[in-house]
């Protein structure tokens, strides 16, 4: 696996993080989001999560469709896969896998600027999805009425693996999943 | 019904494969040209050793989006991955076939009312009334940044 490495702003210890890992993580419109059921079957989600300043992520869902939030509050292991490089601009797609554990924040959100991250992550989604104005439009408000009542769900990376294509079947790079700090 | 299951897949330029690890930790690869056998509904994955993935319960999800993360479609197939010796395999056990974009529309629009207001009831919550100006601050923010 060949990795081109960056130094990350403020990081005083010098820990490296890779380019390529970073650049997939950021730019990636989606990952696949998985959850644990109460019958023990993971449930896999495209989602668009922000990685924040701290190293975890941040990954919302509507209260219309709770179903995420309901299994983190029973079961708080995780995964997210950024492997869908469409629309990112990565030169050189390869994958992600995150393995955390989640946290959901109490209450609904249904001001987008009451969050700073929240807000953070729907400027990031409204930017990435112009069509996506139609959920606030007479439309979506009408028929999606809660799709801006937000959860919201904090992961925290345990262990951090990256391939050099999309295509899981080779042996991934293990990474240090403390090195996201610092990068979001 | 996995042939149905087989001619969807092949819309899709990869499939992700999920399985739960010997942690309890979700695991999830992506099989980029998947040989998924449309009589039997198996699916051979090639798992890296480096994960501790254990037989059980297993999911495949294909999504795809355009450029602007738009025309979004998803298909779903729950199942449970096996050891037949070396080689791994995820055995299809539910699937329901993609309907078009228009009844999805429908039937989401329905179901997230309906759920939400599930959600909210459970809780004593009242309905809370979105701030619209936030999203519209938001989109001058997008507009500010783009110029």
């Amino acid at each position: 696996l060949e990795l081109t490495y960056r130094r990350s702003p403020g990081n005083e210890r010098g820990a490296l993080v890779p380019a390529t890992v970073e650049d997939m993580i950021v730019n990636y419109r989606t990952c696949e989001f998985t959850t644990v059921f109460r019958d023990g079957s993971p449930q896999t989600w495209p989602v668009t999560p922000l990685l924040l300043h701290d190293g975890r992520f941040l990954v919302c869902t509507s209260i219309g469709l709770p179903q995420k939030a309901l299994n983190v509050r029973r079961n708080t292991k995780v995964s997210m896969l950024f492997s869908e490089p469409t629309g990112s601009g990565v030169s050189k797609p390869g994958a992600v896998l995150v393995q955390g554990d989640a946290s959901v924040a109490d209450g609904v959100f249904a001001d987008v600027l009451a969050d700073r991250d929240l807000a953070a992550l729907t400027q990031t989604v409204l930017d990435r999805q112009p069509r996506g104005a139609m959920m606030s439009s007479w439309f979506g408000r009408r028929f999606f009425p809660f799709y801006y009542v937000r959860l919201l769900i904090h992961v925290t990376p345990r262990r951090l693996f990256s391939w050099s294509t999309p295509d899981g079947s080779s042996a991934p790079c293990e990474l240090d999943p403390s090195e996201l700090n610092h990068v979001g | 019904m996995w042939g149905e299951a087989a001619k969807a897949m092949a819309e899709f330029s990869g499939a992700v494969v999920t399985a739960i690890d010997a942690d309890g930790y979700p695991v999830s690869v992506r099989v980029a040209a998947p040989r998924y056998d449309a009589q039997t509904g198996r699916l051979p994955v090639v798992w890296p050793s480096d994960f501790a993935v254990t037989a059980g319960p297993a999911n495949v999800l294909c999504h795809y989006h355009d450029e602007g993360l738009w025309s979004i479609r998803a298909l779903q197939i729950k199942g449970r991955l096996e050891r037949c010796s070396e080689d791994w395999t995820f055995i299809s056990t539910d699937f329901k076939p993609p309907s078009g974009a228009l009844m999805t529309l429908w039937r989401l629009a329905k179901s997230s009312r309906t759920t939400g207001l599930r959600y909210l009831h459970t809780r004593g919550l009242k309905s809370p009334a979105v701030n619209w100006e936030s999203l519209r601050e938001l989109r001058r923010r997008i507009t500010a940044d783009q110029r």
